[in-house]
């Protein structure tokens, strides 16, 4: 965090001349997405330099980590993103489960599969609930919050917990779910397709919502990769990296799904509407991949036997995996002999879109500013950790 | 996984100092380990060789390296920062790794090749104390500017307030012991 | 000119597509519900089987084996156990658990080895209540007692007085096993 001090004497700064003058957006600003602080020096309303500060929401994860044994950790990484918290538990137990040379079973595969995808989609909603809102739309939100209730509700069955589900074990998952859930997630993805097309109308095709992100913060693929963009930021400036493609785990090379690519549909490859229209097609892709783990999900084990005492062998290792907010990397050294990680360091999504910020800021309209902000899905708990 | 060990065998090769070596080379994630001096020209050729274009950095991650000793006390033995690039073309990955002393660990910066290399870097240098020589705005990151210590650390002890606000508080559970 | 008068239109017309979707809904039933007095069903009724409300403990069932508290990542739980007249095993003396820090996450649940046979209401000793309503004025109010003081006290003492017997008549044993080893020495060597 930044006091003023340091300010001027950290950060270059020309004096303030009579043109130009400091603003604060943020900590507690509606279009942060949490506790964000941006310091923008404007001239008019355009920005002349632009300082990111984060931090108000570190909560010492890592540190944590090394305190606690392995199992232990797992309700930890439901907060690293609590948006998306399958999928945190699901990289976290990947990485060790690859370590310690556990089996998973086949059924508690799909079963995190659906939890993982079920929460993409949950969390692509609120992307696009939340970017709608930012320009100014308040009603798509709502719709996308309503969709995601019914989703909710889905992960309340599977999991018992609305968020930070805590759902995935060590070769595992924490509990089966009745048959009648596979009908009543059959029935919400016929209805959210439809629910898409609505959404589309409602806001897709407006106009003003289109002037507002078309050709605002272009990213282009070799920028976004420099800023070491993952996920939809990265596909949306063209590159077509998914790890569920290039770096298969669970069953996702079975699966038959398209890695939507931005095009620059209305614009140039790269914008904010690209980001949001490449969530929006994920979203549909997710349901197809639903529905193929419906048609072959299996009776049978949820959880493999493990030991009681988990130790993985001594080195380390960089394991990642697809969260809807891009590469989730954990990086688990372990010394061979205690049941506790000796170091994991968490590398999100979010902190390296947050890196691309003072760079794009400059010469853009403060109105841009939260435009392009929210078009790349930044939750704030996963940029501090 | 896709960590490739004949890129790395082919950076080892390359490298004009031969002081570097590939451990873990049978598991899953094979590491150069190289000189803290080297990391530049490592750096550079994996951004900007051809053959390597890793223009992706996934990660810089830093530890403490330490070693309990048999009365319990700590080893201090320095400190390792771990990056990890991705190639633009294909997303094979490589993991570099670099060994610091335990006194004044200082490492060159890679900022002005990879835009996201300078939050990086701030997260290693805040948590861990790394410096990194001519960075263009080594700040902390997570902590406020003025936290003493370097929490990551393995020795790290916290203090006990910070500017007259405790960082502890009260267990409730004591109130109702009855032992 | 033409492009504006366009844009102007397109507007317009998109505009109003959306308006007409949020119109659609006027005359839709709203999904919302008032909360609580307006639902046909109380609501933990329409709950999943798992759902995980507030932290029960089911203080017969209990072994108090202290599994639940070893596994809790943040020390939620607070228990001990101890002997009791004309019971074998062990019994609870105090379990505390405060509910302000706990996480939901299950965990000690899935530790606990004491099961309800019954096949209707299934559960371990610890469990979740599908009850989710647990604010409170203080922080203190969020923590739970599940044996009261009194009894807890009760209880302990008692523990501690068995305890005191048992460890006297272990010592008496121990005593007349040593007497009992050195009568034994000299025949087998004395290695009991
Ligand atoms: S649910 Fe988790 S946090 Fe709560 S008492 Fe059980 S183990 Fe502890
Ligand atoms: S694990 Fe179950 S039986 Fe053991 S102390 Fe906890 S609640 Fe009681």
């Amino acid at each position: 965090m930044i006091t003023e001090n340091d300010l001027q004497s950290r950060v270059e700064i020309t004096p303030i001349n009579g043109s130009e003058i400091e603003i604060n957006m943020g900590p507690h600003h509606p279009s942060t997405h949490g506790v964000i602080r941006f310091i923008l020096f404007l001239d008019g309303e355009i920005v002349v330099r632009a300082v990111a500060d984060v931090g108000y929401l570190h909560r010492s994860i890592e540190k944590i980590a090394e305190n606690l044994p392995y199992p232990m950790f797992m309700p930890y990484t439901d907060r690293v993103d609590y948006v998306a918290a399958i999928n945190c538990n699901l990289g976290y137990a990947l990485a060790v489960e690859s370590l310690a040379g556990l089996e998973v079973p086949e059924r508690a595969t799909w079963l995190r599969m659906i939890g993982a995808e079920l929460n993409r989609i949950n969390s692509h909603l609120i992307a696009v609930g939340a970017l709608a809102m930012d320009v100014g739309a308040t009603t798509p939100f709502v719709h996308a919050i309503r969709e995601r209730e019914y989703i909710l509700d889905l992960l309340e069955i599977l999991t018992g917990t609305r968020m930070n589900n805590n759902y995935v074990r060590f070769g595992g998952v924490c509990q089966d779910v009745p048959e009648d859930f596979f009908k009543k997630t059959e029935k919400f993805l016929d209805h959210f397709v439809l629910f898409l097309g609505e959404f589309n109308r409602l806001l897709t095709t407006n106009k003003i919502f289109l002037e507002r992100l078309i050709n605002v913060g272009i990213l282009t693929g070799d920028q976004a990769l420099g800023f070491s963009f993952s996920g939809p930021n990265l596909r949306a400036s063209g590159v077509g990296h998914d790890l569920r493609r290039i770096d298969p785990y669970c069953f996702y090379s079975d699966m038959e799904f398209s890695v939507p690519v931005g095009s620059g549909v209305k614009g140039t490859t790269g914008d904010s509407f690209d980001r949001f229209i490449v969530r929006i097609d994920e979203m549909l892709e997710s349901v197809k991949i639903l529905r193929q783990i419906m048609s072959k999900i299996k009776e049978g084990p949820i959880q493999s036997k493990i030991p009681r005492k988990i130790v993985l062998p001594a080195g380390e290792s960089y394991h990642r995996s697809e969260a809807p907010r891009g590469e989730l990397g954990f990086h688990i050294v372990s010394d061979g002999k205690s049941n506790m990680p000796y170091r994991i360091k968490i590398r999100t999504g979010s902190f390296a879109a947050m890196t691309s910020l003072s760079e794009l800021f400059k010469g853009m309209m403060v109105a841009d500013v939260v435009a392009y902000f929210a078009s790349l899905d930044v939750v704030a708990p996963e940029v501090d950790r | 996984m896709n960590f490739a060990l004949p890129l790395l065998e082919k950076l080892k090769q390359e490298m004009t100092s031969k002081t570097s070596e590939i451990i873990q080379a049978d598991s899953k994630m094979p590491i150069l380990k190289i000189e803290a001096k080297d990391i530049r020209e490592a750096v550079k050729k994996l951004h900007d060789d051809p053959a390597f274009d890793m223009k992706y950095l996934n990660c810089i991650s830093g530890l403490h390296l330490t070693q309990t000793k048999e009365d319990g006390t700590l080893d201090l033995l320095g400190f390792e920062v771990l990056y990890v690039f991705s190639s633009a073309r294909d997303f094979s990955t490589i993991a570099v790794r670099v060994d610091l002393p335990e006194k004044n660990p200082a490492i060159d910066t890679i900022d002005d090749l990879y835009g996201s290399a300078n939050w990086f870097e701030r997260e290693v240098y805040d948590l861990l104390g790394v410096n990194f020589i001519n960075s263009s705005d080594l700040r902390r990151i997570m902590l406020p500017q003025d936290w003493e210590g370097h929490p990551l650390r393995k020795d790290y002890k916290e203090q006990a307030s910070y500017n007259g606000m405790p960082t502890t508080r009260p267990n409730e559970m004591e109130s109702i012991r009855i032992e | 000119m033409i492009i504006y008068l366009k844009n102007i239109w397109e507007t317009y017309a998109t505009v109003f597509e959306g308006m007409a979707i949020t119109f659609s809904y006027l005359l839709q039933r709203p999904i919302t519900v008032q909360y609580p007095d307006r639902m046909k069903e109380s609501v933990p009724e329409t709950l999943p089987e798992k759902y995980r409300g507030r932290l029960m403990v089911d203080t017969e069932l209990c072994t108090a084996c202290g599994l639940c508290a070893k596994a809790c990542p943040i020390d939620v739980i607070e228990m001990k156990g101890g002997r009791a007249e004309g019971k074998k095993g062990l019994r609870l003396i105090y379990f505390n658990i405060y509910h302000g820090k706990c996480m939901y996450c299950n965990l000690c649940v899935e530790a606990c080895p004491a099961e309800d046979g019954e096949e209707d209401e299934h559960h371990t000793a610890i469990y979740f209540k599908k009850n989710f309503e647990g604010s409170s004025y203080t922080l203190n109010g969020l923590v739970e007692q599940f044996i009261p003081p009194d009894e807890a006290r009760r209880r302990l003492k008692e523990s501690e007085e068995i305890a005191a017997k048992r460890a006297a008549a272990a010592a008496e044993t121990t005593k007349n096993s040593e007497a009992k080893q050195e009568s034994d020495k000299p025949k087998d060597g004395g290695d009991v």
